[in-house]
């Protein structure tokens, strides 16, 4: 009887508990060494340290035994991770193991102070440049989008949100609060037309005035950060309406 | 900065007082003619290089046409002809058949491990030499050749040419969502990047000695305003507050910095000191207010605010009283830089897509471009005379610069991709 007790016990224990994410961060593991093996480190600075932030987290979340949490972390380490050694690949002026281009002589703080007088470059220089290196795009900000969280859109020189947005922002807020331990940054964007500086604050208003409406819907503020990147990171290329229409949005990444 | 100091201006040939008047002309007439020059390639003194020399003339060849002031003839089939002819005494007679009304002739000899640069504006009625130049080079004779076409430029219309200054601009590569700051001279050489980090870096800004270079950069996952010393290569972060940090612009004296922060939950305009501390909120509206310029006094500051519902000019005091808008007309109007001299501040239109110049009271307006495509982001010129924008006239964004007198436009950059932002910093040596 004492023993059926004790198994029975045992049973809710397993059930109740989900096993820590081994597999998942094995595979995690394996592809930031394939990273740091392709020069990610020097190469694709960006990309590899959100890959190493997301894998930090795995480990954290892993020790406090928020095993489910930890699980997603790692699945997005290792995409992040991936991620960095397709920029590093790409990046054929990089060797694996030296210091990239990325650091200016002298600089304090951030590394990134570059004295002129160094050497410059012909306008032909440059075109060769680029023909031999095409950077690819990677993620900028740290976070990934993920298919659950909608991006939202808006009208011209417009921070409202329209019937069809607010629907979207229900959507997303369900989403997010069915996942407790997830935080969110909205980030908000702009179309190409009118001028940078004052589209980085209409991209502040739109990520802000989303973010207002999720708190309404009864999202947690202290779950969502926002950030504007104006008209400097469209999702589309064209020069025309459509183009525009898909670039007027706020996205969610989740971190 | 490895052209300082390295220009030794020697001395000014005479220049008769009699003849100082004759060449002056009316420079607040757009529509006064332009003054027709030849410049032959430069005259071989000892140890002189033709290459160079050819070069030296083609260089200035490029200023004068940019000056919208002159206009330079071909002179090729007049060349072949001069032979013996000399600095001290131009055949007048043969370089007054080309047309022109005017001479530039200079003469390039070597001297010790550089150069010695003479050169001379001639009258070839009068037959005599107006204005005259002597430059010790250690390296480039570039610098030489500007410095002389700046001098040309103040002898002629009373203001120095702009030559000798260098630009600083957002470049994207095609293909990429990400922007390194460039940094060029006037005539497109020394191109080279100032900051390598790969992210965004945006909206860069000279401080009054061209030294210090403020920008906002996300290279801390975050809009943060940074102040970069191009001279030393020190980078400091100077607000990093909540929100955006944006749109710094120095005032004349160089001691600070207004930029719009968001921290306080909206954008608004804030005076900072040179570490970033607030030295008084400009702005205090639920509208969005962007890119502050200062008058060239520092008493006032001119701004973009949706306010009354979408973006137009304000001019306010620096502590924030007497706003006034100044674009009357017009739905969308942004970008305003405020000339040096205070005459006029340059704008965006955003429903022509050209740059109009308004009078800081709003009195007078003006449309200062008039080419196909979109002329934005206006920086003026540090005499006050020119204004440099980007366009996207043949696809992607270039830079290009006018005259704000004749309208005379040359391109100023034709990288691939888009160069935006340009910020025209002060003169690199005198």
């Amino acid at each position: 009887m004492k023993t059926a007790a004790a198994l029975f016990l045992l049973g809710v224990l397993l059930a109740g508990c989900p096993k820590s994410p081994v597999d998942q961060i094995q595979a995690a593991e394996a592809a930031m060494q394939a990273a740091r093996d392709a020069g990610a480190p020097d190469c694709a600075t960006p990309e590899y340290q959100s890959a190493e932030e997301m894998m930090a987290r795995t480990y954290r979340l892993n020790n406090d035994k928020e095993y489910d949490d930890a699980k997603r972390s790692a699945e997005t380490a290792q995409q992040l991770a991936e991620v960095a050694r397709v920029e590093a690949a790409r990046n054929t002026r990089c060797v694996p193991g030296t210091k990239g281009a990325g650091k200016g002589s002298g600089g304090a703080g951030d590394g990134d102070g570059v004295r002129l007088g160094g050497r410059s470059f012909t306008e032909a220089e440059v075109a060769a440049e680029i023909d031999r290196t095409r950077t690819g795009e990677g993620a900028l900000g740290e976070g990934s989008i993920v298919e659950g969280l909608r991006p939202v859109g808006f009208g011209f020189d417009d921070a409202n949100l329209s019937p069809e947005a607010l629907e979207i922002v229900k959507a997303n807020a369900e989403w997010i609060q069915a996942r407790p331990s997830v935080r969110v940054q909205i980030e908000g964007h702009t179309d190409e037309r009118g001028t940078g500086e004052y589209n980085l604050a209409l991209g502040e208003r739109r990520a802000g005035a989303v973010r207002e409406a999720l708190i309404r819907l009864g999202v947690e503020a202290d779950r969502m950060t926002t950030i504007s990147y104006g008209e400097e990171m469209p999702v589309s290329q064209a020069h025309d309406e459509s183009g525009w229409s898909e670039n007027r949005r706020a996205e969610f990444v989740v971190k | 900065m490895k052209r300082w100091l390295i220009l030794i201006l020697l001395g000014s040939f005479a220049a008769t007082a009699e003849a100082q008047e004759k060449v002056i002309i009316d420079i607040s007439n757009a529509t006064a003619r332009k003054v027709s020059v030849a410049v032959p390639p430069l005259l071989t003194g000892t140890g002189g290089d033709p290459k160079e020399a050819a070069r030296s003339a083609e260089l200035l060849r490029k200023d004068l046409d940019f000056s919208g002031v002159f206009r330079t003839v071909d002179t090729a089939a007049w060349e072949r002809q001069a032979q013996g002819d000399s600095f001290e005494a131009p055949q007048y007679k043969l370089w007054k058949m080309t047309g022109a009304d005017s001479l530039v002739r200079g003469r390039l000899s070597r001297q010790g491990k550089g150069w010695l640069l003479e050169l001379g504006y001639f009258d070839p009625i009068q037959e005599k030499m107006i204005l005259g130049k002597q430059y010790q080079v250690a390296g480039d004779v570039a610098p030489a050749v500007h410095a002389f076409a700046n001098e040309l430029m103040e002898f002629i219309t009373g203001r120095k040419g702009p030559f000798n200054s260098r630009i600083a601009f957002e470049y994207r590569k095609p293909e990429t969502n990400r922007k390194d700051l460039w940094v060029m001279d006037l005539d497109g050489s020394d191109l080279q990047p100032v900051t390598r980090n790969n992210m965004l870096n945006l909206a860069p800004s000279w401080s009054p000695d061209g030294k210090l270079l403020a920008y906002t950069s996300y290279k801390r996952r975050n809009p943060d305003l940074f102040l970069m010393d191009v001279v030393n290569g020190s980078d400091e972060a100077i607000s990093t507050r909540n929100g955006s940090n944006t749109g710094a612009a120095f005032s004349h004296d160089g001691q600070y910095v207004a930029a719009t922060l968001s921290f306080e939950g909206n954008s608004e305009i804030y005076l900072l000191n040179r570490k970033g501390d607030v030295v008084q909120r400009v702005t205090r509206n639920g509208a969005i207010d962007v890119q502050p310029t200062f008058s060239p006094d520092g008493t006032k500051i001119a701004f973009t605010s949706d306010r009354l519902g979408n973006p137009q000019i304000f001019v306010a005091n620096v502590d924030g009283t007497d706003v006034r808008r100044v674009t009357l007309e017009g739905r969308y109007n942004s970008s305003p830089a405020w000339s040096p001299t205070g005459e006029w501040i340059a704008y965006f239109n955003r429903d022509d897509n050209h740059i109009w110049l308004v009078r800081p009271d709003g009195s007078e307006r003006k449309r200062l471009t008039a080419s196909a495509g979109s002329h934005e982001d206006p920086s003026w010129s540090p005499d006050g005379r020119y204004v440099v924008f980007s366009s996207n006239r043949r696809g992607n964004f270039d830079l290009w610069a006018i005259d704000s007198i004749t309208g005379t436009e040359t391109q100023v950059t034709s990288l691939p991709g888009d160069e935006r932002n340009p910020a025209w910093g002060r003169y690199f040596n005198r």
